[in-house]
């Protein structure tokens, strides 16, 4: 039984060293990032330009006024919000290292990580961060979902501010896997800058709650392909319109998917060869 | 004509790097593909809550028709060579035009068309197919002759949509690593131009103030010429406003360039 | 024993691509497999606080084998432990103890102070605080770079750069290091410089060094013992100096001419490597040595007389050669 024990500290002790590792890399980006006063301002224009985008589709649903498939604009801005928030974590702690990832295994970057004491991964696709996009559309998101939560009256107490927080938990979780598995590829392929814009505009599909759309591709967007689990699941329980069954299957889902991920990863890295000098 | 035949190799070379980058072409092609999809559904729940048979003036029918040919107009129309330019300011090769015989201008816009060409090709046959669709599943009639000024109007937008480019593209003299600003540009005007919502839909008082700025007729207004929302006369008259738009906004590219490329050279490249 | 390498060998798949859209479409379906054996079977042990180099022309194996030991590559067979361990098992205990350094690659963050890359380094390594400062403080004093540690990494010298690589690559204090190229592309003085930061890391902290180098002067300089691999295989294995009495069955004959001498009248004497009015060098088979140099001294205006070893340089390369013409025969 102490061996268990011993087990568990271990993993404490590494999943402590992680975390502040994880600081140092926000920290490294945003004094890197800095350094370029300019671009800071040039990512901080793209992002609002996009935000604006996110924003006309409220502006849309709200002039219209109807209710779409039994959500009022109200809800719709809350789930918008939702997408928004979540959007700073994929565009700004993920996205980076996605599109650098092909680059690392081509060039034989991930030489020098490999031989350091911490999780390859880890160092490999959450080593840079963006903080203007994060900064951005974290805030607007925060904004747009407080709103929403106040005109909706939801009640704020543990259950569903706690259970709202636990659902972005599990979709920034999801997020990361579902679009690193498409990246995993680099391993095998040379050329996969397509596959990264195809999957890239993938993440716009969480635009609009999934209600929009009918129910086959609502089942094939929860179960298959499970890019609506990412949005649509932290505002659907607080409105208190989460089947039971989406319950079960969010709570299952992240170590599903980071499972593979962690497979397609240690089944990638044998094909790695370096680039061979 | 001696004097024309650098710019058609300019126009050459961005025809061979279109075809080069075909593949990637497609793939974006693809991704344009997506909000067409998203925004379609999103109309489709909201005209089937609504009580009346229009919506901002438009019937469910021709708002997806818009948001097709929206999606396809704003990628026909987009630019892509502010990077390049950048690029050329900011590694010295603008100085080689300085002491050549060759107007960047030219050799820039030369260079754009060729490159615009083959996706134009591409997009207009998806363009077609589009309008025979609506033909043949929703009877939508489409008369020739909107066809034709649909078709012209759509090169005054090429080249206005290049002319407001151009002009962006001089912030390069002032501000050296400008990271995606562009990219910021682009969305702002891709949605003043109505290449994503209808100009209508965010009310009466916005679309009438978008309607004071360029960018409503690189998109909105040629889709309009197509779709029948515009009579004879107003089609005519946006055409002679898309002109005298191309003529300022040359005005001002001239002028922004003149004042950059002095800077430029003051700062020694 | 740190190091012991049981017939190990890497070899690479590739594909064989064409050019054209055609042979694109056409590759996606089959591809013609290639492989190239970039290690085979090699052996050799290493002792605790030796200071290996290992030498070959480029695409040799040398940094494929490096990249083995340290784990970066798994092999396709053979066997190696490395500090106890298997480096390709990766196990945490072991990236612990080693270090890699290379000349192409670089860990520091680029728009950052070289500081900040240590600093993560020192969590990444689990130091406490005051064996990071102690450590750091002693680094920066041997390698001169103390007051470049608050500058960025971007605005550095290569030299400089490579000063605080090294600096990020030993803060933990390795008992192992791989140096892959580390002077590459360095100016005289600095690659002296760190030549010199080895020698003495090598006898104070008794830490084994396994070098790679283009530069003959590195591995002069620093190792007793040469390994040297060419195609792959390993062709030499011991002391630098006695390369040539493996190999070279030549000396050289150095002479100093009071009067000038025809160069057909030299060669009746050996083989003449360079000349000009009154210096002469011939080459002459070691076990003649002694007669030609009576018959030199009794029938040439010889003023000076010197018999010398082959360069060690040169004994390699003619080694490399040699190699490259037993496989053109075979």
């Amino acid at each position: 039984m102490w061996r268990w024990g011993d087990r568990m500290n271990e993993l404490w002790r590494e999943i402590k060293k992680h975390w502040l590792i994880y600081r140092l890399f926000l920290k490294n980006s945003l004094m890197a990032q800095m350094e370029y006063r300019f671009n800071f301002i040039g990512n901080l224009a793209m992002e609002s330009g996009y935000l604006l985008v996110k924003l006309s589709y409220v502006v849309v649903v709200y002039r219209s006024g109807v209710s779409i498939h039994g959500l009022s604009p109200d809800e719709i801005l809350l789930f918008i919000g939702t997408f928004v928030f979540l959007t700073a974590v994929y565009a700004g702690l993920y996205m980076i290292n996605n599109f650098g990832l092909r680059g690392k295994i081509k060039d034989g970057d991930l030489d020098l990580i490999l031989t350091k004491p911490v999780s390859l991964q880890f160092m490999a696709t959450l080593r840079q961060a963006d903080l203007t996009i994060f900064s951005v559309d974290a805030l607007a998101g925060a904004v747009m979902v407080c709103i929403a939560w106040a005109r909706l009256s939801i009640p704020v107490n543990l259950v569903t501010v706690g259970g709202y927080l636990g659902f972005l938990g599990i979709s920034s979780v999801v997020s990361y896997c579902l679009f690193l598995l498409p990246q995993i590829l680099s391993f095998w392929l040379m050329n996969t800058s397509a596959i990264a814009e195809i999957t890239d505009s993938f993440w716009d599909f969480n635009n609009m709650p999934m209600d929009i759309y009918n129910r086959w591709i609502q089942q094939i967007g929860v179960f298959i392909l499970p890019i609506f689990v990412v949005t649509n699941f932290p505002p659907m329980f607080v409105l208190k319109k989460m089947p039971s069954v989406y319950l079960g299957w969010a709570l299952l889902l992240p170590f599903l998917l980071l499972g593979l991920v962690r497979l397609a990863w240690k089944r990638g890295l044998r094909n790695y060869s370096s680039a061979s000098s | 004509m001696p004097w024309l035949k650098k710019y058609l190799k300019a126009f050459e070379l961005g025809f061979e790097t279109a075809l080069e980058y075909r593949f990637n072409f497609m793939i974006s092609l693809i991704s344009a593909a997506y909000p067409i999809i998203i925004q379609s559904f999103l109309w489709s729940a909201i005209y089937a809550a609504s009580a009346g048979s229009s919506v901002y003036g438009y019937t469910f029918r021709q708002m997806i028709a818009y948001t097709f040919m929206a999606g396809l107009v704003a990628r026909l129309v987009r630019t892509g060579f502010e990077y390049e330019i950048m690029d050329d300011v900011k590694n010295g090769k603008f100085s080689k035009f300085l002491v050549q015989p060759m107007g960047y201008f030219p050799y820039r816009l030369a260079s754009f068309l060729g490159q615009k060409v083959p996706g134009q090709g591409m997009i207009l046959g998806l363009l077609g197919l589009v309008l025979v669709g609506l033909n043949v599943f929703w009877g939508m009639q489409i008369e020739p002759l909107r066809v034709l000024a649909f078709l012209v109007t759509l090169v005054l937008a090429t080249v206005l949509n290049f002319l407001l480019f151009y002009c962006f593209s001089a912030i390069s003299f002032w501000i050296i690593e400008v990271g995606f600003l562009f990219e910021g540009i682009r969305i702002v005007t891709v949605l003043l131009s109505g290449g994503i919502f209808p100009l209508e839909v965010f009310g009466d008082r916005f679309a009438r103030a978008a309607g004071l700025l360029p960018f409503k007729y690189t998109v909105n207004y040629p889709i309009n010429v197509l779709n029948g929302k515009l009579t004879g006369s107003e089609a005519l008259q946006g055409m002679l406003l898309q002109m005298i738009w191309i003529g300022v906004i040359l005005l001002a590219a001239n002028l922004l360039w003149r004042v950059g490329g002095r800077r430029y050279v003051a700062v020694g490249g | 024993m740190v190091i012991k390498v049981n017939r190990l060998s890497k070899s690479f798949e590739y594909y064989k691509k064409e050019l054209g859209l055609r042979n694109s479409i056409r590759n996606l379906f089959y591809r013609e497999k290639l492989i190239k054996e970039a290690v085979r079977e090699i052996s050799f042990e290493i002792e605790e606080g030796e200071m290996v180099g290992f030498l070959g022309p480029n695409g040799a194996g040398k940094t494929t084998t490096l990249k083995m030991l340290s784990g970066i590559l798994h092999p396709t067979s053979g066997q190696a432990q490395v500090l106890g361990f298997t480096p390709w098992e990766r196990k945490k205990a072991f990236k612990m103890q080693f270090a890699i350094v290379m000349g192409q690659k670089n860990q520091l963050w680029w728009d950052l102070p070289a500081n900040e890359s240590l600093y993560l380094n020192k969590c990444i390594y689990e130091l406490d605080d005051r064996q990071y400062q102690e450590t750091l403080g002693e680094l920066t004093e041997l390698l001169d770079v103390k007051d470049l540690l608050n500058v960025q990494v971007r605005r550095l010298s290569l030299g400089e750069r490579m000063k605080m690589e090294l600096i990020a690559a030993l803060i933990h204090r390795p008992r192992l290091i791989f140096l892959d190229e580390p002077t590459i592309g360095l100016d005289i003085l600095s690659q002296m410089k760190i030549r010199e930061f080895f020698r003495y890391y090598n006898l104070e902290k008794k830490a084994t060094v396994v070098l790679t180098s283009h530069y003959m002067q590195d591995i002069e300089g620093l190792c007793k013992r040469v390994i040297i691999i060419n195609e792959g295989q390993l062709v030499y294995d011991g002391d630098l100096h006695r390369v040539n009495d493996a190999f070279a069955h030549t000396k050289l004959i150095k002479l100093q001419l009071a009067v000038p001498v025809r160069v057909d009248e030299l060669e009746a004497f050996g083989r003449v490597k360079s000349h000009d009015a009154f210096t002469v060098t011939l080459e002459v088979p070691r076990a003649e040595v002694k007669e030609r140099s009576k018959a030199i001294l009794d029938h040439l205006p010889v003023s000076d007389f010197n018999i010398e070893d082959i360069p060690v340089e040169e004994g390699i390369a003619q080694l490399y050669r040699r190699r490259e013409v037993n496989h053109a025969l075979a």
